[in-house]
């Protein structure tokens, strides 16, 4: 960058010139005054040339990984992750209670299922789809290799709750019938599949949630799991050798967005130092990189589905945006008022905008898949 | 009647070797939290930074060892606590806090945990004499679908009933209960734990779509509007501000930690 970021030192005694040091030593040495001045520049440009508002371009990959039944590689500037879903199966025993697999947020009868849900690491017990991060791969020298640390941690647990929360994938879309029986359907149950979701970092820079959220979306909306059902024979389950099923997704699909907050002292516009109009110099970066989430105070994320209703009389731009939220996250701080997270809510809006129609150009998912997956269960 | 039953129980300096203690009680969800609170103690120099104070959180489950959980809900706490203590006023030096969940009625529900855990921490906070900006107080507010049976023991939770029991809910609207316990949590379609400072400031949002249902195409159009929101923050705000610092005033009264 130039001379504006950079800062002019007078020194102590009489020698005259300036100390001055360059603006690479700038950002190592003060971050967040570095952050600030970019900042207070016009128009306001993060060290990275994006505007506050603007996230970065996200490529998507889908289905690279030979071995598993759905995958997906997620590239935002820095940031990249491999998500790769695997089904198991989980076999039934007789007299199991199926009601438990059916549902999201069940709230079981019985006192003993949360506790034993202790000993799974995390998942409730009866949740079907178990998500897990690992970022001690070597893609930060943040996170040194070793047992999961504390973010990997909260990560998967966050995602989780991602997908509880926005019930993604349809559960009966798991179930493994007995075809030949001729009982009831719900004594047709044989088993399920249980799906892993695992998410691995490439590069860390920042912003994994969205990255991690926007791949699993991607990996199971490219799933494809192989046809089972219950041999009676053998008395067990089988694949089909080269039939295959889609996971069924939601057909409004939800998407997170990460905003993080960072305190700008002496914002043009307000020159006043009162206190009530300090609080207010807070700039909202959109997508930020991980130098910028080192000086963020606060974090919001924000979990929507957007309905975008486009008006074809006019020329087609889109007229109504319906959003819709799921989870709400913010942590941290105290700055954060009621229109700048309203205007948080409208940037999640067009990034889901954006999200919705990488999905689409890579053809992975399309409404018309899960119709295809709908008459193949009846099958 | 119904207004007392809905102050939390509050005991102060359980653990005398600590710097500051305090047990919790939730009124209705009847989560009991014990907290700690060391510091400024020496901090491990990995952890130690130049500016600020180190603030570590541990949080203990209830039952058996600490797990993925545990280190979420030790991480929200430690990121809403940072805002409220003032870290350059000890630097170089470590604020060690540990959280023991005593009882609960779900120890894997981060919305029961976590507004007694703040309420918890913030007290004991207090008492160790810790340095801080402001005090906060958090409430956990769930969404009811409008006609929601509530059992009458519990209608003292549903938000505007607490002095009349008997005032009947206006049909077709959402209700609000607040600090639900698991029974009553079951039936909501959303929860929200909010979190004010003395001032009304916002200091922690954690609103989840928490309804039941089997996912897939069946769960387009669920969530809420930001209006919808705003009425829930509202409420939440409103709590915190009058009724929450009541209760922590007349809870220190007599210790003088001001």
């Amino acid at each position: 960058m130039t001379s504006p970021t950079s800062p002019v030192l007078q020194p102590r005694g009489d020698s005259g010139a300036p100390l001055t040091f360059s603006t690479s030593l700038f950002r190592h040495i003060s971050p967040s005054l570095y952050l600030q001045r970019h900042l207070l520049r016009k128009p306001p440009t993060r060290p990275n040339n994006r505007q506050p508002s603007q996230h970065r371009d996200l490529t998507l990959t889908t289905n690279s990984l030979g071995h598993a039944h759905g995958s997906a590689v997620v590239r935002a500037g820095d940031t990249a992750v491999v998500c790769g879903v695997r089904g198991e199966i989980l076999t039934l025993l007789p007299g199991d209670d199926t009601s438990i697999f059916e549902s999201y947020n069940h709230l079981s009868t019985s006192a003993t299922h949360s506790y034993s849900s202790r000993s799974s690491g995390g998942a409730g017990w009866g949740e079907l789809i178990t998500p897990n991060v690992e970022i001690s791969t070597g893609c930060s020298k943040k996170y040194p290799l070793g047992p999961p640390g504390a973010l990997a941690q909260t990560l998967s647990d966050q995602l989780r709750e991602l997908i509880s929360a926005s019930k993604l994938v349809e559960l009966t879309s798991l179930r493994i019938y007995d075809q030949d029986a001729d009982r009831e359907a719900a004594q047709k149950i044989k088993g399920y599949w249980s799906i892993y979701v695992d998410i691995l970092c490439i590069s860390l820079d920042g912003n994994i949630l969205d990255a991690s959220w926007y791949a699993i979306v991607a990996a199971l909306a490219s799933a494809k799991l192989p046809l089972a059902t219950w041999n009676q024979n053998e008395e067990r389950i089988v694949c089909h050798k080269s039939l295959h099923h889609p996971v069924m997704l939601r057909s409004c699909l939800p998407f997170i967005t990460t905003f993080a907050i960072v305190p700008v002292l002496g914002l043009p516009g307000n020159g006043t130092v009162d206190e009530s109009v300090q609080t207010a110099n807070i700039m909202i970066l959109n997508d930020p990189d991980s130098y910028e989430e080192d000086e963020a105070v606060e974090t919001l994320t924000i979990l929507s589905t957007t309905v975008f209703t486009v008006e074809t009389t006019q020329t087609p731009n889109v007229s109504s945006i319906k959003t819709r939220i799921e989870r709400m996250e913010k942590i941290g701080g105290w700055k954060l008022g009621m229109s700048q997270l309203a205007q948080c809510i409208q940037l999640a809006a067009a990034k889901a905008a954006h999200y919705t129609e990488t999905l689409l150009q890579e053809g992975s998912w399309s409404k018309q898949s899960n119709q295809t997956s709908a008459s193949l269960r009846t099958f | 009647m119904a207004s007392a039953s809905l102050t939390p129980e509050i005991s102060l300096c359980p653990l005398p070797q600590s710097d500051g203690s305090c047990q919790y009680t939730c009124p209705t969800s009847r989560t009991t939290i014990l907290t700690s609170v060391n510091g400024p103690l020496e901090v491990r120099a990995k952890d130690e930074l130049p500016n600020d104070a180190t603030i570590e959180v541990v949080v203990k489950p209830g039952v058996g060892v600490g797990g993925v959980r545990e280190t979420r809900l030790a991480h929200i706490l430690q990121t809403t606590l940072k805002s409220l203590i003032l870290t350059t006023h000890h630097p170089r030096t470590l604020i060690q806090i540990v959280a023991q969940i005593v009882q609960s009625e779900d120890h894997t529900s981060i919305p029961l945990l976590l507004s007694p855990l703040l309420n918890c921490t913030v007290l004991s906070l207090l008492i160790a004499g810790i340095p801080m900006r402001t005090t906060g107080w958090s409430i956990h507010l769930a969404v009811l679908p409008a006609g929601t049976d509530i059992p009458n023991k519990n209608r003292n939770m549903i938000v505007g009933q607490e002095t009349d029991g008997e005032a009947m809910q206006t049909d077709g609207e959402d209700v609000v209960v607040r600090n639900p316990n698991r029974a009553v949590f079951a039936k909501a379609k959303s929860s929200h734990t909010l979190t004010f400072s003395k001032e009304g400031e916002m200091l922690l949002i954690e609103s989840l779509e928490c309804s039941e249902g089997k996912g897939g195409e069946s769960a387009d159009g669920q969530g809420w509007e930001i209006d919808e929101w705003v009425k829930v923050m509202e409420i939440a705000q409103k709590l915190c501000c009058g009724e929450g610092v009541e209760v922590m005033r007349n809870a220190l009264g007599e210790k003088k930690v001001f």
